[in-house]
Parts: structure tokens; C-alpha cells; sequence
């Protein structure tokens, strides 16, 4: 798991600086691989099966309505990102900046496959985004 | 209605789901399964590569006092001039100074349990701390014709010689040999002597310290006579060597001599290895990290030896520091001069090399860094390094100090002319230094094993 | 397979079976039988009334076809015309609603042959008829004179229509007549075809299933009287005294039949007087929906029921008199019967005009109706159904709450669903920020919902099965009762 996360968000290449990598990669890659895939799965969970079947909101199913949580999804990614580098005290640098715009990238994406996994499951934007 | 319900457990369940997605430091322990602390852990891809128990572990015993101090001083005619007999205007010497505090300080001292304090003459005589306080303020009373040095140690490696326990003889070490021929046995009769009893452990602390001299100076060589009589112009040099097994010359060394301005040797003794630790956020260069598992915990006090490197090139060097804590050696070894000349860096397949080493400064020491738990700190270059790990040493070679060289003369006949300086002093110590290293290779003081690998 | 028989006569004929078929698209329930055949009589060949009806028959069947077999829903009731109830293609029969008359565009005069008339029987002709009845066209009908149509409507028994409906005519088919008992066509032709069905010495196929048929019949009487002008060949100050003829002569001559429905109310509003063509084209009457509401009484009925002390008669009576009749004002049997059924079609008519082009929802998207509603025939047929301003179901109801007197159960110009039964508005709960009754949210999250739980391949059957469940829903959950 961690090896994988390593992968995806050194992508963008070396922790920087060189010294914190092992808290990058020991720590800082996975917590921000899982919440992401958690804070994605829980807003597509609360965009399909929330708003689109349980409180049986049938009119909030447009692709733009899924666009808003696909970018607040990018901006809380965005800020997760900041909030972790911050909580394990990673030297202040400004790959910090760019791992966030790569974790909302990357927030994204989850975002799209598991709306893709999941869509099916809702009510009224089974359909959406397409 | 349940739509109100399931809207407000809604954020609930999106919280949960992010809290449980986190890591903490505690999770990549468990996680680890192996990881314990750092420095016992192997890495066990990198054969060679063994990290050694780099701590200082204090032996159980180092808190205990001593169970017993000799102290012996010599009180044969050549001693006079160091402790003059008090007259008209002759003031006491620094010799007297500096030894009356010493038995001063040995006799309150609680770092060691029962304390003896012996004349020297022909052969040891018991005194009280008074009388040979007495003997050092007041001068000698009835001088000793000579003593023998081999004899002497002879006697301390045999008589006195107990595990938690040291000798002190305090002497010029002025040893003259029958005559000329037996000059170059000088060091195989001081061998001999030290060996006699066989002591397996024994180590040899040596002081060298000067004073001023006043009174007759009989000098080991008698080519310009016997006696060279209110001697001298120049200080004369006086020792202390410390006798006894190396955990106690240790500990005697560390409790009651580290702070002495004195010249220093020592043969036989052997320390812990002090802590140490790599310093990744401390004048650090290039594209370097801890490879040691658990590195991202950032524990405090914890200790890092594996150097990972991402990229190393002659563009782009890899620079890193090694922290030091030497605070538990003798002077010698905390004196930045010996360490730049006998800190030595083993490694294969690189070009690191050791480019400073400096001592603690007020800025380390206030630092809220780990650097700030370092006495000194080693800094290491290198542009290339092997493709997978290798083992890289820090290595403080035992050498001789210099000063015992130069306070070496072959002949003291006038010591206005030679100096302050003692009769082949070195090959005494040469004799020392064959007891105390046996037949292997002298050790070095301590060796701080690092790994030096290539980011994966 | 049991059929039913409808003879629509006359213009009011086809003004029944058009609120038949509305009922029966709606979903209204008729029962011991699978299939309704409509045969419409009616001489003048471009009655705007007949021709809607037609229109809107052909509509349905369409849609029924590619329906197909149903529990129930919208179109449920199978509608054919007479040449499809058999394999047996007889060439003598075409595929339509309307009886054959082999375009009788001649003048009564000549139908008669008068002028090779002997002299004794020109003087009985000219005592039965007016001078105007035999100069008057055929082509336009009996324009109110039932003596001009008992005799052209005695030919039908011989013409292959008639005997084509006999020889597939089976035991357990029944047969029902609408007819007016004031026009020319009705009046005259529902005794006269009657009479020749139950004939024991008929030359008709399967005589003893027709004598045996259970057969009943609507006569309706004045509901509505025309503007009176000078030189008008119909004149409604007639309709009365018409009635009463009638009357007298139908107490005696109704062999064989079972039951008979009689309706009639006080005209108010003149109709624009039109005696026959494509200008005959009256708004549709509560009358008429009643009337087609007796054939589905009829039909309620069982075999036992109805051969026990037969004949039946009935009448019927509002629950309330009122000029504009809201579900309220018709008796519990009726509104149970219609109530639920009209106001779904009216939601889903509604809601296909309103919100179905537009809807962006996993619903539209898998039925696939971005495409379908603008390509797809069938689909552009229950367009029509709905929304035609012919003979659509809209246009139906516009008329039923225009006329006078008014059935006007729906405000038809709110839309919000939740407004559109008049008097009943949908009741939302004040303190349920989501509740918002019939929102077009709720009706879209019920369709999704149904969507999903609808297993039908076919998109335009799913479509239909959609708002059938839907309005039924929002009709059970949200208007529960009227």
C-alpha cells in the first residue's frame, strides 16, 4: 500500500526537501492516499446515494451538480493536503503546494471511478455524470 | 420521515470514513511488525552493513564508586626539587599545588569508596592522607636513595592490583638504566614489568603535567655528572599514570582527572562507543534522507545511521553531518585538533570524505534540533556511492598524541638545555603500549558504523 | 377471447366511443372482455365527430399495439376494427372503424329509384317523405329524419360488413349500441339493426350466438339544443317531440335486448347548428363520458346477472347538481370508477408536456427519449394522444369543463400538480421542509425509482409502465381521496 502511494504521488517527483522523504513516504503518502479515497468515496457516497436516493432529491443530478462536489472534492484534497503536511511537521517548502494540486488531481480521479462504480446505485443521478 | 434522519447522519458517515483512513506514527510501528528501535535492526538487505549498538550503553558498575584508590608518590631524592622544603622566601612550587589538591580531591572524592595513600621509596609505605598531604606541602624528610620504575609497576600490577580499583603513582618517570647499553631495553623492561602479573585487562591512563623545579634534578643520563644541583631554569615534567583494570581507569579517569590541563595518553582503556546520530535538517546537502526504518517517527532522541541517497553527482553533492556526543571521553579525544587528524571514514565504492569536524557551539547547543544533544559533528562529502548499500565507518583511530614525542630527550644531562622534557619517555610508553595492545592491531577508540545506500 | 360489439350510430355514437376510448386509455378497467370493436354508422362520411373518433381510434390502437397484453395501465383495453378481429381476410371488409357505406353520394330520390316508381307507390313515398327528404344528399346523412334512415340503414344487413361481423361473431361476445334518441342516424338505426341481429329467420352466420348475445344499449336523449335559424334542415325545437316517437315505438321494438341505459339532461348552451360534414363537431359532453360509462356498466355485469329478469333499465343521476361538476358532484360509483384513472392520465399528460422533453434524469436517459421523442413514431403517435388539438386527450378535457353543462374536475391551467384537481389541492405538511407534495422533484425521484425497478427492454412500454406506476403512487400517497 505504502510502496503504491509512493508511486502515485512521487509521480511528481522527490519529496523536497530530501530529509523529510521519510515521513512522506512513511506517513504522509498513505494518510493522504487513504483520506483521499475515503473523503471521495464519502462525497460520491453522499452525491449518489445521499442527496440522490436517501433524501430522494431528484433535481440536483445535473453534471454540473456533480461538478460542484467534484471540485469541492478537489479543494478539500487541496487542504487535506496542507492540514497533514502540517500536522506531521514537514519542513514548510513549496513542493508542500504542489503535492496539494497533485492530491487534487489525483482526488479527482477517485472521485470519477468511484462515481463510475457507484452511480448505478443511486435513484435519481444514476446517470451522472454521463 | 426518514430523509431529515439520514440527512443528518449523512456528515457523520463521511467523517468516519475520512478518521479511519488516517495514519499515525502508532500505526506504522504495528505496521512495521519488526520495528523496534532503529539501531538494533539490521537492514537485512544490506549484507556487511551491521549498525552498531552506536548508544552509549553505561555499564552497571560505571554509577558504583570504586572500591579503591591507591595513591602512590614517589619521595626519592629527584622528587626533591618538586617539593622543596619550605625556608626563607622559597616559594612552594605548582608541583605542590597541584598534587596537594589532587590528594585533596581523592581523599573527598565519593566516586571512590576506600582510599590509600602510600610513600614510595625502595618499596611502597602506607601513609595517611595527612602525612602525605604533609610529606607534599612540606617537603621530604628522609629522600630515598632511587627507585627503580619497573619495580615499582611491578609491585603496583601485583600487590595492588584489584578489579574496581586504581593506581596512581605519582613521579618524574625518570628512569636510568644501569648504563648505556641497557638503553634499548628501556621499553621491554617496562613490558616486562607491566606483564609480570599477567593482567589481561590492564590499561594505562598517562598525565603529563610541568612545574617548576627547585632543588638538585639527578638526570637518568650521568655523562655531565650524577647531580645537577639547584636545578632548574626550566619546568620540569612530573606524571600521573593510572593503573588498573580499564573499566576502573575509565571511570577513575572520567570522576577525577577530565577536567586536569594536563597532557594525556591512554593505552588499555576502552570506552563506550558514544552516541551518535546523522542529522538530516543540519547543514545538509543535496538529496539525502534516513534510510533507517522508522526514520519518518522522528522520535525524540532518536538515532539515525543509514544514509539514503537519491542523487548524488558531482553537480549535485551529498553533504551530511554526524553527531557526536563525546562528552564521555577523556579530553583527548573531545580535542577538535586530534579529532580532524585521526577521524577516519571507511567506505567502498564512494569518494565521501570527512570535510570538517567542529565541536558544539552555542548556536547547536541552544538549538531546538537534535543537533543540539551533539558535542561535535562530522561532516561528510560525497559525489558517488555504490549501487546498493554499503557499510561507511566512522572510525577515531587511537594515536599516539604527540607531546609525548616532543617531551621525549635522549638526553636530560642539562634540562635548561633540552627543556622540560623527560629521558626516553617514549619508549616507556612504548613499553606501555605493548602490555596494554597485545599482539592485535591497536583498536581504535570507538567506531560508528553507518550505511550508505542508494534511494530505491 | 370474449369481444364486445360497439355500434356507434350516428354522430353521438362517435362522440361516445371517443370518450370511451379516453376512458379506456386512462386505464379504466373493462371487464369480461379483451377486446372492444368499434363499428361506427354513420352516412356521412366527413362528420367531423366520426373523423376525430377515427383519428383518435387509430391513435390507440397503434399505442395498444406496441403495448401489447398488460395487467393494467394506460391503454390497457385492446381497440380493433372489424376487419382485424379475424385472420380470415375477407376481401369485402376494409381496415377502419367506419361501416362501408360504398359512398352513397346520391340524393335519397334516386337511392329510391323514385322516378321508376310506379304511380301508387310514388304516392306512398311522398306521403312518408317531405319533398326536402328526397331531395336532400345522402352523403351528409339522415340530418334528424329517422324515416329517411330506417331506410337506407335497412341495407346494412346486407352489405359484408354485417355478414363479415357475423361469421366472427363467437358465444360470450356481447354487443352494446350508442345511439341518440333525437338525431336521424341513431334514432333510426339502433332499433333497425336490432331488430335484424335478433331476426330468427335472419340469412346471417351464427344467428343463435347473436340471438343468445348479450346486448345493451345508451340512448341518449336531448342534451344540447342548436341555434335556431331559418331554413335549418335540423331544428332542435323538434328533438322532443322526436324523443317521444321514439320513445313510444321503442317500448314495444327492442327485442332482445338486455339492458338499456337512458341519459339525458336540460340543454343550456345552443350548439352551433351544423347539420352534418367536417362542421359537425361538437365539444365533448359529460353526457357522452357518462354514456361511455354505461357501456363499462354493462360490462361489469355478468353473464347470470344480466340474463336474470332482463331486460334492465337505468338511468343515471349526479350526486349533486352543479353546473360545473368536480368529482365531488358525481356519485361514489362513479368516482371510484373514473376519479384516479382521469387524473392520471391528466399527471402524465401533463407531465409529459411539461417537464418530459426537458428532464435530465437516469429515467430519460435510459429510455433513451432525447432520441425517441423526437424520432421514434411511436412515440410521436401518443404525442398526439396527448396533445393533439384534435382529438388529444388535453383537447378532451378543455372541452368537457367548456361545455355547459361542465364536467370540470381539473384546473387545467395551473401547473402544479399539486393544484390541479379542483378543489383538492395536494396537501402539504407546513413543518416538512422536503415535503413539497407533487413536486416535479418528487415525481422525478418516483420515475428514477421506478426506473430502476421496472424490468421492461421495451423503452416505449417502460415509458408508459413508468407513469402508470408513478400516478398511481402520487395518487395513492399524495391525493388519496376526492
Amino acid at each position: 500500500m505504502k510502496a503504491l502511494f509512493q508511486t502515485i504521488y512521487e509521480l511528481i517527483g522527490q519529496p523536497q526537501p530530501p530529509a523529510d522523504t521519510p515521513v512522506y513516504r512513511d506517513v504522509i503518502f498513505p494518510n493522504l492516499g487513504l483520506l483521499n479515497w475515503g473523503l471521495s468515496l464519502a462525497l460520491v457516497l453522499l452525491f449518489y446515494l445521499g442527496i440522490n436516493r436517501a433524501m430522494g432529491v431528484a433535481t440536483f443530478n445535473k453534471g454540473r451538480h456533480w461538478g460542484i462536489f467534484l471540485a469541492l472534492n478537489a479543494v478539500l484534497a487541496f487542504v487535506i493536503t496542507l492540514w497533514q503536511t502540517s500536522a506531521q511537521q514537514a519542513t514548510q517548502h513549496s513542493y508542500i503546494y504542489w503535492l496539494a494540486t497533485w492530491n487534487a488531481v489525483l482526488s479527482m480521479l477517485w472521485f470519477f471511478l468511484f462515481s463510475l462504480l457507484l452511480k448505478r446505485t443511486s435513484t435519481n443521478a444514476s446517470t451522472t455524470p454521463f | 420521515m426518514r430523509k431529515p434522519t439520514l440527512l443528518t447522519l449523512l456528515p457523520a458517515v463521511a467523517a468516519t470514513l475520512l478518521l479511519t483512513g488516517c495514519y499515525s506514527r502508532e500505526d506504522i510501528k504495528s505496521e512495521g511488525g519488526t520495528a523496534t528501535t532503529p539501531a538494533e535492526v539490521p537492514p537485512t538487505e544490506v549484507p556487511g552493513a551491521v549498525a552498531s549498538k552506536n548508544t552509549a550503553a553505561p555499564s552497571e558498575a560505571s554509577n558504583a564508586p570504586l572500591a579503591q584508590v591507591n595513591v602512590f608518590l614517589e619521595v626519592s631524592g629527584s622528587m626533591e626539587g618538586f617539593m622543596p622544603k619550605p625556608g626563607g622566601g622559597a616559594e612552594n612550587t605548582r608541583f605542590q599545588q597541584h598534587v596537594a589538591q589532587f590528594l585533596s580531591d581523592v581523599n573527598r572524592s565519593t566516586a571512590v569508596q576506600q582510599k590509600q595513600f602510600f610513600r614510595i621509596k625502595e618499596k611502597p609505605y602506607r601513609d595517611s592522607y595527612q602525612q602525605l598531604s604533609g610529606t607534599v606541602r612540606g617537603g621530604i624528610q628522609e629522600p630515598a636513595k632511587s627507585t627503580d620504575i619497573p619495580s615499582v609497576l611491578d609491585t603496583l600490577v601485583s600487590r595492588y592490583y584489584q578489579p574496581g580499583s586504581v593506581s596512581v603513582l605519582i613521579s618524574d618517570f625518570i628512569y636510568s638504566p644501569k648504563n648505556a647499553g641497557a638503553i634499548p631495553y628501556i621499553k621491554t623492561d617496562i613490558t616486562d614489568a607491566l606483564n609480570r602479573a599477567g593482567r589481561s585487562d590492564l590499561a594505562v591512563s598517562v598525565y603529563g603535567f610541568t612545574s617548576d623545579f627547585k632543588g638538585a634534578f639527578y638526570p637518568a643520563l650521568k655523562t655531565a655528572g650524577a647531580k645537577r644541583a639547584s636545578c632548574c631554569d626550566t619546568d620540569i615534567p612530573y606524571y600521573f599514570w593510572v593503573l588498573g583494570p580499564a573499566d576502573a581507569v575509565r571511570r577513575f579517569d572520567a570522576a577525577l582527572l577530565s577536567k586536569q590541563s594536563a597532557e594525556q595518553a591512554h593505552f588499555g582503556v576502552t570506552y563506550p562507543v558514544p552516541a551518535s546520530s546523522l542529522l538530516s535538517k543540519f547543514q545538509n546537502q543535496g538529496s539525502w534522507y534516513y534510510g533507517d526504518e522508522g526514520a519518518s517517527k522522528r522520535a525524540a532522541g532518536a538515532s539515525y545511521h543509514t544514509i539514503t541517497v537519491a542523487e548524488a553527482s558531482a553537480a549535485q553533492p551529498v553533504e551530511f553531518v554526524l553527531g557526536l556526543n563525546l562528552k564521555a571521553l577523556p579530553a583527548l579525544y573531545q580535542d577538535v585538533a586530534y579529532l580532524k587528524q585521526n577521524l577516519q571514514l571507511i567506505g567502498q565504492d564512494t569518494d565521501a570524505k570527512i570535510t570538517q569536524v567542529f565541536a558544539a557551539t552555542e548556536q547547536t547547543r541552544a538549538s531546538s534540533g537534535p543537533e543540539s544533544g551533539y558535542t561535535h559533528f562530522v561532516k561528510v562529502r560525497l559525489t558517488r556511492l555504490g549501487k546498493a548499500a554499503r557499510p561507511l565507518q566512522v572510525v577515531l583511530n587511537d594515536r599516539r598524541p604527540a607531546w609525548v614525542n616532543q617531551w621525549t630527550t635522549k638526553n636530560d644531562s642539562n634540562p635548561n638545555q633540552s627543556g622540560a622534557k623527560t629521558f626516553a619517555l617514549s619508549s616507556l610508553v612504548d613499553g606501555v603500549q605493548a602490555v596494554t595492545t597485545g599482539e592485535q592491531d591497536a583498536q581504535p577508540i570507538f567506531r560508528i558504523d553507518l550505511t550508505l545506500q542508494p534511494a530505491r | 377471447m370474449a369481444k364486445l360489439f360497439l355500434f356507434g350510430i350516428g354522430g353521438t355514437g362517435s362522440r361516445v366511443i371517443r370518450s370511451l376510448t379516453m376512458l379506456l386509455a386512462s386505464g379504466v378497467e373493462l371487464p369480461n372482455c379483451d377486446r372492444v370493436v368499434p363499428i361506427i354508422i354513420d352516412p356521412d362520411a366527413h362528420n367531423g365527430d366520426m373523423n376525430r373518433t377515427v383519428a383518435l381510434l387509430q391513435s390507440y390502437q397503434q399505442v395498444h399495439r406496441r403495448l401489447g397484453q398488460q395487467e393494467e395501465g394506460f391503454f390497457k383495453t385492446d381497440i380493433s376494427t372489424l376487419s382485424n378481429i379475424s385472420a380470415d381476410a375477407n376481401g369485402g371488409v376494409k381496415d377502419t372503424f367506419i361501416f362501408d357505406f360504398g359512398g352513397i353520394n346520391q340524393s335519397f330520390r334516386q337511392y329510391l329509384h323514385y322516378d321508376q316508381l310506379s304511380v301508387d307507390s310514388k304516392a306512398m313515398v311522398e306521403l312518408l317523405f317531405t319533398q326536402d327528404n328526397l331531395e336532400s344528399p345522402l352523403t351528409i346523412g339522415f340530418r334528424g329524419s329517422p324515416n329517411v334512415g330506417s331506410v337506407v340503414l335497412n341495407k346494412v344487413v346486407e352489405s359484408p360488413e354485417m355478414r363479415f361481423f357475423a361469421d366472427n361473431f363467437q358465444e360470450g361476445d356481447r354487443v352494446f349500441f350508442v345511439s341518440s334518441i333525437f338525431g336521424g342516424t341513431g334514432a333510426a338505426g339502433f332499433p333497425l339493426l336490432l331488430k335484424n341481429l335478433k331476426d330468427s329467420n335472419t340469412r346471417l352466420s351464427n344467428a343463435r350466438y347473436l340471438r343468445e348475445a348479450l346486448t345493451g344499449a345508451v340512448t341518449v336523449m336531448p342534451y344540447f339544443a342548436l341555434q335556431s335559424e331559418e331554413n335549418q334542415v335540423i331544428d332542435s325545437n323538434n328533438f322532443l317531440t322526436k324523443t317521444k316517437a321514439a320513445l313510444s315505438y321503442y317500448e314495444h321494438n327492442l327485442p332482445g335486448l338486455d339492458a338499456l341505459y337512458y341519459l339525458a339532461d336540460t340543454p343550456d348552451t345552443p350548439y352551433d347548428n351544423q347539420p352534418g360534414g367536417t362542421q359537425q363537431k361538437n365539444k365533448a359532453h359529460l353526457i357522452e363520458l357518462l354514456a361511455a360509462l354505461s357501456i363499462v356498466d354493462f360490462m361489469q355485469y355478468s353473464d347470470a346477472e344480466l340474463r336474470s329478469g332482463a331486460p334492465h333499465f337505468h338511468e343515471y343521476g349526479l350526486g349533486g347538481d352543479s353546473m360545473e361538476v368536480q368529482f365531488g358532484h358525481l356519485p361514489d360509483e362513479t368516482r371510484e370508477l373514473v376519479a384516479k384513472h382521469l387524473t392520471q392520465m391528466l399527471y402524465f399528460s401533463r407531465y409529459h408536456k411539461q417537464h418530459l422533453p426537458t428532464d435530465k434524469a437516469p429515467y430519460h436517459d435510459n429510455l433513451k427519449l432525447d432520441y425517441a421523442l423526437r424520432n421514434e413514431p411511436i412515440f410521436r403517435e401518443l404525442n398526439n394522444l396527448l396533445h393533439s388539438p384534435e382529438f388529444g386527450i388535453d383537447q378532451w378535457l378543455q372541452e368537457l369543463s367548456q361545455n355547459r353543462r361542465a364536467f370540470r374536475p381539473f384546473d387545467l391551467n395551473t401547473d402544479d400538480f399539486n393544484a390541479m384537481i379542483a378543489g383538492k389541492p395536494v396537501e402539504k405538511k407546513w413543518n416538512d421542509f422536503f415535503n413539497k407534495g407533487l413536486s416535479h422533484n418528487w415525481l422525478l425521484d418516483n420515475l428514477n425509482k421506478a426506473d430502476k425497478s421496472i424490468n421492461e427492454p421495451d423503452n416505449f412500454k417502460k415509458l408508459l409502465a413508468l407513469f402508470y406506476d408513478v400516478t398511481d403512487k402520487a395518487f395513492e400517497e399524495k391525493v388519496k381521496v376526492v
